[in-house]
């Protein structure tokens, strides 16, 4: 069996494009002539509603963006819901990945703290639910690491409560990973905690970075993202060396 | 794996760490195989400590099990994969079509109730069966529209699917009567025309009625009509498992349960209208 019988094959044909919004509900009846108005009207009705089911995972995972962008514009994101979908086009198969890349799409269509937003958002969503990103060597499990211009992360927390103000700047890095208790955890790192991700990562010796932290303060930042999850237990010899 | 039995419910992000501390009935637990492929990380973690804990079922769906495109290859190898790994023996999934010429809707699209259709899912059926090696019990999707070029009613196609797959039926009350609201059928007649001898599990849900339109969201708490025919239903087929889903605006896990024992109560006044009345009288 490669492929459907006739007229199911022509149903295919006929229904797809209703359903994406590509064909208007009356073309159904191009398979059965005599497919009543009330049919056609439910059809639409139903089209509408796959194409909603679509909408809907972009609108809860862009809560607080979606707060945001109505602050400088009274319009535009749910046309910027549409024009992803569009773009989008069905050809995701993981539904919760359906959400990835719409904080592109923002970045280029409304002012750069709305896009921090919704960048934030779509790591949230990217670590709860989509799955995990690759994990950098050294690292017990995936981190996203971010250095906004305010505190999106407060922010969004206060905008999903209803609680909605032009942000003040503040620049804010932050850290999102899941702990060891696998549960969600955001930090906002100090230098000493940057320091440690980059040797950990292998980004950078501690002797190199010795002129902007002591490598002291590097060994005491790694204990405690070792301890809070973030990165891997070292081997012996890392070990030897924190200690 | 012990089989699923009694009144299970639907296995949900936001209550999965509570489940391991409740010390409430539940009788098993059901996942959406997708929401595990290829994602490891907490809600996988509390998958494999809940599977010590209750029966797992698994219910499917984005097989697509009518559609016109092949089955993902990869996707049916990590599904089996799953499957095995939780040692769950049946599969259930919908008589409906999710993906078609590379879109992928995310949603369950009824089929066309033709003859075509019948001999088209029930091929497809079979051969996800061979290809998970475990049985698939199918299940009665919520229709919103007649589609296009049906010659046959709901319950004549989907008796027609599983008598032709060989296969399990998945009976979904709610659907029932959400398809037949929206039919502007009798929710009794058409629960009365599915293949009920074939019910291998029962699924009960809440619906949000819009008057023209039911919408089967899994959102609300499940209507007294719907109650209604679960108990139908169970006494017509008898003692099966029973599934409470609950999938948007998921309360918490205490008020789910709620909802779960009061499906429990349903169920056991239906088994105790069917039980045979023993007659204690002694001929003289």
């Amino acid at each position: 069996m490669s492929s459907p019988p006739p007229g199911l094959t022509r149903f295919f044909d006929a229904v797809v494009p209703i359903l994406r919004g590509d064909a208007p509900a009356s073309a159904a009846r191009a398979i059965e002539p005599g497919y009543s108005a009330h049919d056609v009207a439910r059809l639409a009705m139903f089209g509408g509603m796959v194409r909603r089911q679509r909408a809907l995972l972009l609108e809860k995972v862009f809560r607080a963006t979606c707060a945001a962008w109505a602050l400088e514009a009274p319009e535009g994101f749910e046309e910027a819901v549409a024009a992803h979908l569009a773009d989008e086009g069905g050809a995701e198969p993981d539904y919760p990945s359906i959400a990835l890349g719409f904080a592109d799409r923002v970045a280029s269509a409304a002012p750069s703290w709305v896009a921090e937003v919704a960048d934030w958002e779509e790591c949230l969503h990217r670590l709860r639910v989509v799955g995990a990103p690759p994990v950098d060597p050294g690292l017990r499990g995936p981190v996203l690491a971010r250095a906004y211009s305010f505190d999106v992360p407060a922010w969004t927390k206060a905008a999903r409560r209803g609680v909605v103000a032009r942000p003040t700047a503040s620049p804010t890095p932050v850290l999102a990973f899941r702990d060891r208790e696998e549960t969600l955890r955001r930090l906002r790192p100090g230098p000493g905690h940057v320091a440690a991700l980059a040797v950990a990562r292998g980004e950078a010796t501690p002797e190199a970075l010795a002129s902007v932290v002591p490598a002291e303060a590097i060994a005491t930042a790694a204990a405690e993202l070792t301890e809070l999850g973030l990165l891997a237990e070292p081997g012996p010899r890392g070990h030897t060396e924190a200690r | 794996m012990t089989e699923p039995r009694g009144v299970g419910i639907g296995l949900r992000r936001s209550f999965a760490s509570d489940l391991l501390r409740t010390e409430r009935r539940v009788d098993w637990l059901e996942i959406i195989p997708e929401n595990f492929l290829g994602k490891p990380g907490p809600f996988r973690h509390a998958l494999e400590a809940l599977a010590g804990r209750y029966p797992i079922g698994a219910h499917g769906v984005s097989l697509s099990l009518g559609g016109p495109d092949p089955f993902d290859d990869e996707a049916l190898a990590a599904l089996k994969s799953l499957l095995d790994d939780l040692a769950i023996e049946r599969m259930t999934e919908h008589l409906c079509f999710a993906t078609a010429r590379g879109f992928h809707s995310h949603d369950l699209i009824a089929l066309p109730y033709t003859e075509e259709a019948v001999r088209w899912a029930a091929g497809r059926i079979r051969e996800a069966e061979d290809r998970l090696e475990r049985p698939i019990d199918v299940e009665n999707v919520s229709t919103y529209a007649r589609m296009p070029g049906s010659v046959m009613s709901e319950g004549e196609f989907v008796r027609a699917v599983v008598e032709e797959a060989g296969c399990g039926l998945l009976l979904d009350v709610n659907n029932v009567y959400v398809s037949a609201r929206n039919a502007s059928l009798d929710p009794a007649a058409l629960l009365a025309a599915m293949p009920l001898s074939r019910t291998r599990r029962v699924h009960v849900a809440g619906h949000l009625d819009k008057g023209a339109v039911c919408i089967d969201d899994h959102g609300h708490p499940v209507r007294d009509e719907v109650w209604a025919l679960l108990g139908a239903a169970v006494a017509e087929i008898g003692d099966v498992p029973v599934l409470l889903e609950w999938d948007t605006d998921v309360p918490a896990l205490d008020r789910v349960l709620d909802e779960a024992d009061r499906a429990r109560d349903v169920v056991t006044a239906a088994l105790r209208s069917r039980t045979p009345q023993v007659s204690l009288a002694v001929s003289a």
